[in-house]
This record gives C-alpha cells, sequence and structure tokens, in this order.
C-alpha cells in the first residue's frame, strides 16, 4: 500500500539544477510534440516525463514551516530527501517561449491546463491526457502559442492508486524514536448501500489504522451536518472488508484490513458517517510544498542540461491551481512557501483558481490533501479556515487577527488572483474573501498585488454544451468562463513581467447590494426550479491548541464554533447575477445560469445544494410556452427580434469586455460561435 | 540610328561577356558568389522605445547602404537592360549600390525567419500601413510609426533596399545607385517621353514625372525634339511650333534655360494631353534595382550578414509586397526571370502583388521612367502582353507567352495578386484571369492565387469623410484586414504547413465579369456611372524594344485595343464576387471602385444607401433604405458578425482582428444613423 520513495543514484543526480534544491531529474520520456510542430514564435515543443530529485535542510529557515520536518529521516548532509514526478512541455529552444514557467498544481493527480485553457480532449477522461501525444490533447494550444513553458510537479502524496500516472509526490515518513500517534478523522456519505469503505477520501492513499483492535476507535451516524452523532457500537463494526460478497444480503467474508471500515448491517445511502481512528508515524505531506517551491525556483533561477534550459531562459513563474490546487497554492503563499532557502521568490505569481476562501490539509500531520468542504461532502476538515482575506481582519468572535497576503513580506509577495465561480459562493462561502469577518463590509483589497474576479452565473467549471444532468435536479451549468481565464493569464503575465497591472477586481460588494444574504436574493419563481433554502456553512472550528502553532490536530471531531456569515450574489428578473465578471451570454441571456443546483435524489438531500454544480434553466422560445408554463421570464422573442439581432447583442458585449481586458481579441470569434450554438439549441 | 550613339550589337555585347568570363576564371571562387560586397550601417538603435512585441521581442532598425558587385557574365545577369554597358571595376565586375532599412527583432532567433521585404513605391514606405494600419512614414523609429505592431508581433523582419534610381530628392526617399550607360566613353543617347497634364495654366512643367528626377534634354537643337498637344488619350497629336516653346523655365517672369523642364511661351492649358519627346543622353541601368533585391534577399536566405545581426540559418524564408507601381514592379520583376540569383537559388518565396492590376512597367529598359504610371501617364510600357500566368496567344500578334514564361520552375514563387476594384476599372485587370480576347476564364498557375477585394477603392478612404461634397467621397472600405490575414496565409504555404484559401475573382462564365454596357447598376439620384473608361492598347515601340530594351518609336504605335471587363454587381450596386467585406456583405452603402467627378483616378466611390423608405422614396433611390433591410442596429451588427465568423473560418480574416472589424461596422452604423 505505501509508495516506497526511489532512491536516486546519487552521482548522477548531482550535475543538474545546481543552485537550487533541486538536485537531479531522470527523464523517463523526452520526446517531441506533435512531431515537432511548430507553434507560431515559440516553435516546436517537446515533452519530458521523469521524476525530479529534491533535497532540503530541514535547519533551514524556509522549511522550519514544514511541520514534522525534524522527525523526517536524513542523508549523510543532514538533508531531508525526497522526489515527485513531473511532466514538462517546453518549447523545444526555450529562449524563443515568453520567459515564463507556468507551475501547474495538479488536482488529486490530474493535471489540467491542457484541457481548461487550451480546451484539449482525452479520450480516457475529462482532464490532460496522463502522457499528452495526440493532436486533440493539446487543444487548439493557445498555452504554446502563448509561449509558456508547462510544468506539472506532484506535490500530493496520497493520489489514488487508480491513477499511477497522475502527479505525486514521494515524501518519507517521520522516523522518531518513539512512533508518532495521532488521530484521523474520516467521514462520507455513500450513494447506495454498502458494507466496507475505505477510510480515505475518493480512493486515495488512506493512512492505516494503527491498531485495530484500539477501544478508542470510534464510529457514528448521523443525518444532517449539525445533528448529533449517534455512535454505533463498536461490536457491529471493525477495521476490514467483505470479500467474496453476494452484494444484496452483504453476505461474505469479512477480512481484516487496516485502510477500510466495515459495517455489518452496511452503511445507508444519504447519512453520514464518521469514523475516528489512531494512526502513527505520517508522511512528511508539507514537502509537497517544498516540491513546487524548489521547482519552479530551479526553473528560474538555475539551469539544467537534462532539460534543457539555459540560464536565464525562464526569469518567471506562475503557480496555477483550480479548485483543490487553488486552495493549496493559497496554502503556500499563507505559510510562507514563496520564500526559498536562498530566500528568493518563488512564484511570481499565483491563480488560485476556485479555490473559494479557503486553505486545505496540504502541511499537517495526518493531512488529508484531497478532504475539502462541500455543503454534503467532507464536513469540518481544516479548509474554510481564517483568514480568508489578503488584508488583515479580525475575527469578532474569536478575537484571532490575521490576513491571507497582510504579513508576506514585500521580497516574496506574488500577484495574486482569486478566481471563482458563483458556485464558491452557494457551496464555498467564498464571500469571505471580500467581506469583513461578520460580513457586514465589503473588506479592503490589496490593490497592488491582489485580484479578485467573481465569474457570475458560472459553477465550479464549465459543463459541456449541451449540458447534462448529473447531481442535480436541473441541467448542469454551460456558462464557460475559460475565454476569461485564458485573458486572465496572459495579463497576470503581463502583470510579472511588464508590471502592467491587471485589470481591476470585479466581485460582488455588499456597498452596491449585489451581494446580500441568501434569504435576500430575488430569485424569480420559475415553474418546478426550487430555490436552495440551504447553503454550505462554514464554522469556526477548534482543532485543539497546537493546529495553528504546530499543525497537529488534537481534538477529532474538532469543536463547532458560531458560523461564519455567509453572503451570495443577488440577481435580475431572470434570475442572473448582477456583479461580477458577466460573459457575454450572460448579459445577452438565453437562460438563467446559476452557481447552485440542489441534489436529486439519487446524490443527496433534495434541499441541499449540490456539489459542484450550477444550473441551466433556459428561458422559452415564445411567449405563448412560457405563459402556459407560467415562466415569469421574458421568451426568447419577446427579447430578441432575431438571431442576428442577438448575436449582434454578444458581439457588443464580448467587444466591451476585450476592451476592458477581460477577454482576448482572438477568441472573439469562438465565444460568438459558441452563442451561436446556444441560440440555436433554444430556439428550435 | 542615332547621331553620335555607338552601334553597339548584340554580338558586341557578347563579346563584352566573353571577356568578363575569361577574366572571372582568374578571380576566385568566394568573390564570384559575393554579389553583396559591404554593408555600411550608417544607423542602428532601438525602435519604439525597446517595447516588446510579443514573442519576436524588442525590435531595432539599422539603415545604411548596401554595395554589390556583379557579373555581367553570369547567366542571371542577362536579364539586365544594358548591363553590357556598365562600366566594370579591375575584377570585371558592375559596381553599384542601394540604400537599405531593417527592422528586425533585436535578437533575430525571436523572429519567424522571414524577411519580409517591402517594394517601395515611388521611394516611399508601404507595408506599416497596409498591415499595421500605421500612419505613413519614411523612417518609421517610435512606437506609433509602427502602428499596432501586427507584422513586429509576429515576428517579420521588415527590409526596405532602394530599387528606383530616380526618385524625388527628399529626405528618406530610398534609392538604387546605378551606373549611366556608356559606350566608348560616353554615354549613350536616346529618345525620351515626357507627357503631361496640368490643373490650371502654367508656363513651364518638369521633363520628368511627380517630382522625380528627370532625364535632360541632351542638345536643346536636336531637331528630332518636339512637343505635341492634344485633348483626348487617343486623340491627333498637334504639333505646336518649336519656336513657341524651349527647354526652359519661367523666372521672374523671364525664361531660362533649364535641360530638365519645358517651357511654353503662351503656357499649358489645363486638362489638355502635351506630350514632349527628346534627345537625352544618361541613362541609369534601371534594372540594377531589380537586381539590388536580388542579391539582397539572397544574402539574407543563403549567407550570413553579422554586421545586420544576421546569422547564417536565421532567414530561411523570403516574402515581398508590392502595392500599384510597387506591384507592377513585382510583376515585372518575375517576367524577366529576376526570381533566381547568381547560385540559381530561388529569390523570393512568396509574392504579394497588389494592385498590380494587369500590367509592368517602366523598370529595366533604356531610358526607364520608373514612375509613369499607365493610365494617369499615357502608353508608357506597362500594359504589355503577358498577363496571366499561364501559357496565352494574343491572337492579334500571334505571341504566345505567360507571366511566369521566364521562370524556372522550382524558383517560382508562392504569388497572391490582389487587386481593388478600382484597378477593373483603371486597367483591364481582368486580364490577369481570361484569355487575351476577353472571351474565356483562365485560371491562375497551381503556385499563384487571385483575389478581388471586391467594392473597393485603390487604397481606402479615411472614414468618414472630413469634407462635404458628397459626390467625391472616397470609398473607406476597408480591405487591409484582409491583407493581414492573407499575408500570414502566404507564410504558411511557403512553409508547406497550410494551403491558401480558394481564389476569388469574378468570371465571365458566370456572368459575374461583364463588359462595361453589361453593368447593372442601379439608379441613384445625382449618380453617374463611368460609360467610358481609358483603354489599354497593344503598342509597338520599335524593333529593339523586345530584344534589347531599346524604344525607338516615340510616341509608340498604336496596334490594336484590349478587351476590358469589370466586376458585375448587385442590385444595391455592390459587386457580387470577389472578397467581401462584411461592411460590403451586409450593406449600408454602395461601394464602387470608381468617381466620375473626382480628379483622382484611384479613388472610388461611397454612396450611403437612405435612411428609411420615406428618405428613399423622396429621393427616387432604387436601392433599398437601411430601415427596409435592418431591424435595428444590433440586428445588423449579429449579420456583420457572421459575415466576419464566415471569412475566418475560410481564412480570409483573422480571428484576432474580429473586435476592430466589429468596432468599425458599428461605428460605420452610428455614423450614417446619427441625429
Amino acid at each position: 500500500m505505501k509508495i516506497t520513495m526511489r532512491i536516486p543514484s546519487l552521482v548522477f543526480l548531482m550535475t543538474s539544477m545546481a543552485s537550487a534544491e533541486m538536485v537531479g531529474v531522470d527523464i523517463d520520456i523526452h520526446e517531441d510534440v506533435l512531431g515537432g510542430k511548430s507553434w507560431g514564435l515559440s516553435g516546436p515543443y517537446e515533452k519530458m516525463i521523469g521524476t525530479m530529485y529534491f533535497e532540503v535542510d530541514p535547519s533551514n529557515s524556509a522549511n522550519e514551516i514544514i511541520v514534522d520536518i525534524e522527525h523526517a529521516p536524513t542523508n549523510a548532509q543532514g538533508n531531508v530527501e525526497f522526489s515527485a514526478n513531473f511532466v514538462l512541455i517546453k518549447p523545444k529552444q526555450v529562449e524563443r517561449g515568453n520567459g515564463t514557467v507556468v507551475l501547474g498544481v495538479a488536482n488529486r493527480g490530474t493535471r489540467r491546463m491542457l484541457t481548461f485553457f487550451n480546451h484539449g480532449h482525452d479520450e480516457h477522461g475529462e482532464w490532460d491526457a496522463v502522457n499528452p501525444t495526440a493532436e486533440e490533447h493539446f487543444g487548439d494550444g493557445f498555452l504554446m502559442e502563448q509561449g509558456f513553458t508547462l510544468l506539472w510537479v506532484g506535490w500530493q502524496f496520497d493520489v489514488p492508486l487508480s491513477r499511477p500516472h497522475g502527479s505525486r509526490v514521494f515524501v518519507p515518513r517521520v522516523d522518531p524514536d518513539e512512533p508518532i500517534e495521532g488521530l484521523v478523522r474520516s467521514d462520507f456519505v455513500v450513494r447506495e448501500k454498502i458494507f466496507d469503505r475505505t477510510l480515505a477520501d475518493r480512493n486515495h492513499v488512506p493512512y492505516p489504522v494503527s491498531d485495530p483492535d484500539a477501544p478508542e476507535s470510534v464510529l457514528t451516524v448521523r443525518d444532517d451536518v449539525e445533528d448529533e452523532r449517534q455512535v454505533i457500537p463498536r461490536d457491529q463494526w471493525d477495521f476490514a472488508r467483505l470479500e467474496n460478497i453476494d452484494s444484496q444480503e452483504g453476505i461474505g467474508e469479512v477480512v481484516p484490513d487496516q485502510t477500510r471500515v466495515y459495517l455489518e448491517s452496511g452503511f445507508e445511502p444519504h447519512r453520514i458517517y464518521e469514523v475516528i481512528y489512531k494512526a502513527e508515524n505520517p508522511e512528511v505531506i508539507g514537502l509537497g510544498l517544498a516540491a513546487l517551491r524548489d521547482a519552479v525556483s530551479a526553473f528560474k533561477y538555475g539551469s539544467s542540461d537534462d532539460l534543457n534550459i539555459p540560464p536565464g531562459s525562464i526569469n518567471h513563474g506562475i503557480g496555477y491551481g483550480m479548485s483543490q490546487p487553488g486552495r493549496t497554492l493559497r496554502t503556500l503563499i499563507y505559510m510562507g512557501f514563496n520564500e526559498d532557502e536562498q530566500h528568493r521568490k518563488a512564484f511570481d505569481g499565483i491563480i488560485a483558481q476556485i479555490g473559494g476562501a479557503a486553505r486545505g490539509s496540504f502541511n499537517l500531520r495526518f493531512g488529508q490533501a484531497s478532504r475539502d468542504a462541500h455543503p454534503f461532502l467532507n464536513f469540518f476538515y481544516p479548509t474554510d479556515i481564517f483568514p480568508f482575506t489578503d488584508v488583515e481582519q479580525t475575527d469578532p468572535v474569536t478575537g484571532v487577527t490575521g490576513g491571507m497576503l497582510s504579513h508576506v513580506p514585500e521580497e516574496f509577495m506574488p500577484k495574486v488572483y482569486n478566481v471563482n465561480s458563483s458556485y464558491e459562493y452557494w457551496g464555498r462561502v467564498s464571500s469571505l474573501l471580500t467581506t469583513t469577518v461578520d460580513g457586514e463590509q465589503d473588506a479592503p483589497m490589496l490593490d497592488e498585488h491582489a485580484r479578485v474576479y467573481h465569474f457570475a452565473g458560472a459553477q465550479h467549471l464549465p459543463a459541456e454544451f449541451p449540458p447534462t444532468q448529473t447531481n442535480g435536479q436541473n441541467l448542469n451549468n454551460p456558462n464557460d468562463f475559460s475565454w476569461f481565464m485564458r485573458a486572465l493569464l496572459v495579463r497576470m503575465n503581463e502583470w510579472v513581467v511588464e508590471g502592467t497591472p491587471a485589470p481591476p477586481s470585479r466581485y460582488p460588494l455588499i456597498l452596491d447590494e449585489t451581494l446580500v444574504v441568501p434569504e435576500e436574493v430575488n430569485f424569480p419563481n420559475i415553474p418546478n426550479i426550487n430555490f436552495p433554502t440551504k447553503t454550505h456553512k462554514a464554522y469556526r472550528v477548534d482543532y485543539g491548541p497546537r493546529f495553528v502553532s504546530e499543525g497537529v490536530i488534537t481534538k477529532e471531531p474538532p469543536e463547532i464554533g458560531p458560523a461564519f456569515p455567509i453572503l451570495v450574489p443577488q440577481v435580475n428578473e431572470d434570475g442572473n447575477e448582477l456583479g461580477g465578471l458577466r460573459t457575454p451570454g450572460l448579459v445577452v441571456p438565453l437562460a438563467t445560469y446559476t452557481g447552485w443546483n440542489l441534489y436529486n435524489t439519487e446524490y443527496g438531500p433534495t434541499d441541499t445544494a449540490s456539489h459542484m454544480s450550477g444550473s441551466f434553466i433556459p428561458f422559452y422560445a415564445t411567449k405563448v410556452e412560457r405563459e402556459a408554463q407560467g415562466d415569469p421570464r421574458l421568451s426568447l422573442e419577446e427579447r430578441y427580434e432575431n438571431r442576428d439581432h442577438y448575436l449582434g447583442l454578444v458581439a457588443a458585449e464580448a467587444i466591451q469586455l476585450i476592451e476592458e481586458g477581460y477577454l482576448l481579441d482572438q477568441d472573439l470569434r469562438e465565444i460568438l460561435e459558441q452563442a451561436g450554438v446556444i441560440w440555436d439549441s433554444i430556439d428550435n | 540610328m542615332l547621331s553620335g550613339t555607338p552601334l553597339i550589337t548584340r554580338n558586341h555585347l557578347l563579346m563584352i561577356s566573353m571577356r568578363n568570363a575569361i577574366l572571372c576564371v582568374l578571380l576566385s571562387v568566394s568573390v564570384a558568389t559575393a554579389e553583396v560586397v559591404r554593408i555600411d550601417v550608417e544607423i542602428r538603435d532601438d525602435v519604439a522605445g525597446g517595447n516588446s512585441y510579443g514573442l519576436a521581442g524588442p525590435y531595432e532598425r539599422l539603415a545604411g547602404k548596401i554595395y554589390y558587385e556583379i557579373d555581367p557574365t553570369n547567366s542571371a545577369n542577362q536579364n539586365i537592360i544594358d548591363l553590357g554597358y556598365a562600366p566594370l571595376n579591375a575584377q570585371g565586375r558592375v559596381e553599384f549600390s542601394a540604400d537599405f532599412y531593417l527592422v528586425k527583432p533585436k535578437d533575430i532567433n525571436s523572429g519567424n525567419q522571414t524577411v519580409f521585404l517591402d517594394v517601395m513605391n515611388r521611394g516611399r514606405k508601404r507595408i506599416l500601413r497596409y498591415f499595421n494600419r500605421a500612419t505613413a512614414t519614411d523612417a518609421p523609429r517610435i512606437t506609433e510609426d509602427f502602428g499596432d505592431g501586427f507584422l513586429l508581433r509576429q515576428g517579420f523582419t521588415l527590409l526596405y533596399v532602394g530599387w528606383q534610381f530616380d526618385v524625388p530628392s527628399q529626405v528618406d526617399l530610398m534609392r538604387v545607385y546605378a551606373p549611366v550607360a556608356t559606350a566608348n566613353d560616353h554615354s549613350i543617347q536616346g529618345l525620351v517621353r515626357s507627357d503631361f497634364v496640368v490643373q490650371e495654366q502654367t508656363y513651364d512643367h518638369s521633363l520628368g514625372d511627380r517630382r522625380h528626377i528627370p532625364y535632360v534634354v541632351a542638345n536643346p537643337g536636336d531637331p528630332r525634339n518636339t512637343l505635341t498637344v492634344r485633348d483626348s488619350p487617343a486623340g491627333d497629336r498637334i504639333f505646336i511650333p518649336r519656336e513657341e516653346w524651349q527647354f526652359g523655365r519661367l523666372e521672374d517672369g523671364r525664361m531660362v534655360a533649364d535641360s530638365t523642364r519645358i517651357y511654353l511661351a503662351g503656357g499649358f492649358e489645363p486638362h489638355r494631353i502635351y506630350e514632349a519627346v527628346f534627345v537625352s543622353e544618361g541613362s541609369p541601368i534601371a534594372g540594377l534595382g531589380l537586381a539590388a533585391m536580388r542579391d539582397t534577399i539572397s544574402r539574407l536566405k543563403y549567407g550570413s550578414t553579422e554586421s545586420l545581426g544576421i546569422p547564417a540559418g536565421a532567414i530561411n524564408r523570403a516574402l515581398a509586397f508590392g502595392d500599384s507601381q510597387a506591384g507592377r514592379f513585382l510583376r515585372n520583376y518575375l517576367y524577366d526571370g529576376f526570381n533566381e540569383d547568381e547560385a540559381r537559388e530561388k529569390v523570393f518565396d512568396g509574392l504579394i502583388i497588389h494592385t498590380g492590376s494587369n500590367a509592368r512597367g517602366s523598370f529595366n529598359h533604356r531610358f526607364a521612367q520608373p514612375s509613369r504610371a499607365i493610365d494617369a501617364n499615357y502608353f508608357y510600357p506597362g500594359d504589355q502582353f503577358p498577363f496571366s500566368d499561364v501559357l496565352q496567344k494574343d491572337p492579334i500578334t500571334g505571341i504566345e507567352d505567360s507571366l511566369l514564361g521566364n521562370v524556372r520552375s522550382e524558383t517560382i514563387p508562392k504569388i497572391f495578386y490582389t487587386n481593388t476594384s478600382t484597378e477593373y476599372w483603371r486597367l483591364p485587370t481582368a486580364l490577369i484571369h481570361t484569355n487575351v480576347d476577353g472571351t474565356k476564364d483562365v485560371p491562375p498557375a497551381d503556385t499563384s492565387r487571385i483575389y478581388l477585394f471586391s467594392g473597393t477603392q485603390h487604397v481606402p478612404a479615411q472614414f468618414p469623410e472630413t469634407h462635404s461634397d458628397g459626390l467625391r467621397v472616397g470609398n473607406p472600405n476597408d480591405y487591409t484586414w484582409f491583407l493581414r490575414s492573407l499575408l500570414l496565409k502566404l507564410n504558411d504555404w511557403t512553409r508547406d504547413v497550410d494551403s491558401p484559401p480558394d481564389s476569388r475573382y469574378p468570371m465571365v462564365g458566370d456572368g459575374t465579369l461583364v463588359e462595361l454596357e453589361a453593368l447593372k447598376f442601379p439608379i441613384i439620384p445625382r449618380v453617374k456611372r463611368p460609360v467610358e473608361v481609358s483603354r489599354a492598347y497593344r503598342l509597338d515601340y520599335g524593333s529593339e524594344f523586345e530584344s534589347s530594351g531599346i524604344i525607338s518609336k516615340e510616341p509608340p504605335e498604336r496596334i490594336g485595343i484590349f478587351p476590358f471587363l469589370v466586376p458585375q454587381v448587385a442590385a444595391d450596386g455592390n459587386e457580387i464576387v470577389g472578397l467581401r467585406s462584411p461592411e460590403l456583405a451586409v450593406p449600408l452603402a454602395t461601394h464602387t471602385g470608381w468617381n466620375p467627378y473626382s480628379p483622382n483616378a484611384s479613388q472610388g466611390s461611397y454612396i450611403p444607401f437612405a435612411r428609411n423608405r420615406t428618405a428613399r422614396e423622396a429621393s427616387d433611390d432604387a436601392r433599398l433604405s437601411i430601415g427596409e433591410r435592418y431591424e435595428s442596429r444590433e440586428q445588423y451588427f449579429g449579420l456583420v458578425t457572421d459575415e466576419a465568423l464566415m471569412l475566418i473560418k475560410d481564412g480570409y480574416l483573422l480571428s484576432e482582428d474580429l473586435p476592430a472589424i466589429l468596432r468599425s461596422a458599428g461605428a460605420h452604423w452610428d455614423y450614417l444613423m446619427r441625429d
């Protein structure tokens, strides 16, 4: 179960990236991208896949922030060794590129920049191909034509083994004289009755229970997040799995398993189970953040013959993370990982996309990096934790003061984007990113260094068009904000390279009432559409006295304090949001686009916002149809004279956004074509 | 033969060549291929304040002079008229030089490996205006001079090499410095013809065209010097008695002798065609201008020029763009076989021959006058057969030839022939894609494409025009968006990464290319469509012209007229076929390539539709009004968008230009519908 660390061949190692803490690379695959196809002025690209080897000095002040590093095994030089797999896609002549490396922080092992920015496709899945080789894997080549060097370095040690080629870091476990013990909590909700389940989140590598028979292990069940936990008698469950099962009857052979929990009567759908147990000698997971830091520093300040990167050819680094990795990057900056061992700035720019106002379990003892926080998935993990805003604030309830960026020294301060969709407001308490802790006022922005962009009327990630229904009651939301992200990435690069400030922040404000308490949202009364009555909440959570100072959770389950105030974007009479960056298709709408959806009966409680999905609720084509259905929203024919009229309005809106810097000239064509496709699908 | 001119025969020429060939053997091989022998860089500095143009990075400019030596015995040089009369240096080579101006990425390896040569028009730089939407300047240096930076962001290396020896003496106009044809220590004499039309009564006029450096009269008293006048190009010439005019100018009310000007005692009357024919001497070897261009490109592609910061291998493709005169120059360059260097290598990989119509020009013959156009000036060399890429037979002369007839197939470049509507109205431009009697369509070579920019004038007019005389308003239909896309397509085609968009031009076969009489132009109040055009003729310049580039018959004899076909129009007066800009396809006006109310033959017309039905009916305008065509501005805008998207898909427009194209359409609507 444990992934063993590759032992590097030392002599070979010391040759490259001499100035950095990255001490060597092994390259398993090195080939031209698409047979040497040229991407504009960037020329042909090459791809390398392999392993990077790192050594860090545990006594260096830049490394003292790594939880448990003092317990990590060291080599003869007193350094801690670890490694990470990597994928590098770079101009063959890197000087022909734009001199910027974009480090893509993988999400649970999946790499996503080619699919998200380039609109690439992989027939095997929704994310980047594990070894991109085909034309469609690279999409329209946007990132290549821009001249970026793309790098993915593993940072998460517990990526599901079902993703053998996923981005992964190989870190040592602590090796103390006395075993280090700690509490691990694992909660889960199942969709259909099952008898055993992994202790980890979504197939990740679990922390095994150290003593399966220890009496303090406890399993509870409850029906709602805030309900009281009911303890399930210890004799009804075990650390075990069922083999040779008759799934209907639950009859089979119970086999002891330190990584799974088994319940005799079976786990019932839609109930919240939670097991708390002890484990020992965890991996030093914070080395994953050091891998990101040291990789980008090595590219910027070092050189590598092996990677065909001459000195001075890469001068800037941008970290890009989507969803969980957005939180990873927020955590990295917050904890001080943007200063490397030689006290230089690692990342020049950080793009935390759809990470909400949150951080995560990325540098904690027994941290479970995959654990997040959704309305009905993963509860009370250290995700939505104070502080939230870039500027310093005081929580009036706890009296604690802090800010996300306010303590970062100028010399290590990157430019930072926090970019979110409406989903993060409904499912991820995103409003805390821009409000005072009491939710009464808009918080000041750190305009010199940071931007906040809200993609109005969008879900976590845009659905394909035509959209399907997955976990919600409504169709998923196809409002495509990737066009904004392409422009914003270019703007970020201009900001860090040329010093040209990125376009102004755009997000809903308390001041102009575009950000309101959920009860005040004037959502129209659309037939058969239920407006959510419950939103995701974030609480002040007490993980015990050693949590903030040492990264050690001593209280499981943690103690839950008062919830933070949550605000959401206000909407117009169509149900579409007023504030933030609005796509042309939202401003000139054919539908209501929301950041929320409600679970359908298969997935969860039907009054609860479903995880990561929003809604697409088209208008009717004609007045007759709409009136027959009692839909208060004007029909297409009441809004637009015809398709051309509609398209003209969309074009005008898009041009406005181009002028403001939020969209790229070159993307207008596809934006308009997409708008035409949506019209055609609704008008027919 | 002319008195005082030594009789030089083809045999003599051959003897000179042989003598040089013998000398050549004695010289080292390395010198034999060094056509560019020296480059003097007088200016080298950053442009646009060191601004970075995307991945191409910052640019710099280098300007100065290039020195050439060519071997008159090399077969690649046999096409240079009068080269046999050029003075030779000790190595038996002909020396000449040319101004150059280079705008390149500071780090040449950041560029796109393509040199883009601007065949300047009468010494003036053109490509930044056409491709970068810049205000024209002849010494581009500051950011504004580079417009929106298009060519720079694309990574092109921009090159300008002087090729015309007689450009006006003016700062920043670039020229070639060519030796004068000389035989037995005397410069050769010959006939020069100079015609002109004045707009108001004038007493003296230059013998050159439009401030160009004129040829001097060799002997004012020579009886062969004549002056005639006529009222139409084809009208009979009336000789003006010799005592009424002089080679001179009026100064303080007195005639002063001047070998470069002509003076008429009674004054030249406006709008009449005057024509002087005189014996001159001192004919620069004009064709060295073509060789200068050839050899500079060849050096950049196949050699290395450290002094320009261009190491070997940094440039591996060459494209050229020429408009109007410069477009005709490129047709001439091709036809005369200059796309092959002394080492038999291909020079240009691609050409955009813009508004070059069906013509060539006065660029490589004795006593050439490169500035002389073929419509405002009359009967200068230009409209000579052949016109099309593929072999045609002139039914009158029986001669068979093609424009590419002298180009070895390995050195044929990829060619885009682009023309505006104006070229179809000024000249028999249709001959580039019809047979010589205009009865059948003839496709271009596989290596060429032909595009008509429908409903456009020679160079797009400013919009909106500042003056108020509606009948003279020029045509603002902006085809430069097409040129941007086509340039990139051409570059891709030369790299074999993409095939170019299909040709788009009107055809006889489907009735979209018609005789003037068949044009179905709508009735528009106050607008009179042209009923006659300036026709082109087969011309006889004497027996030595084709073989030796010597004009012995001035004025030339007209021996037959070429057919004249124009693009057919739709009910709104706009052309049906060709590359129709979104604003033409979704029109708010009639856009034409002609304008009978303008004295400027290269101006078209812009005739807006009536705003609404009431206004239209009140003015008896046959064309539907804007209000009848479109329900709203947004609908109009949407239709324009659809058209633009289609043109992008077909490769005729660039995605990145779409916002600007749409903005301009919106501004057009707002202008016409303003209160």
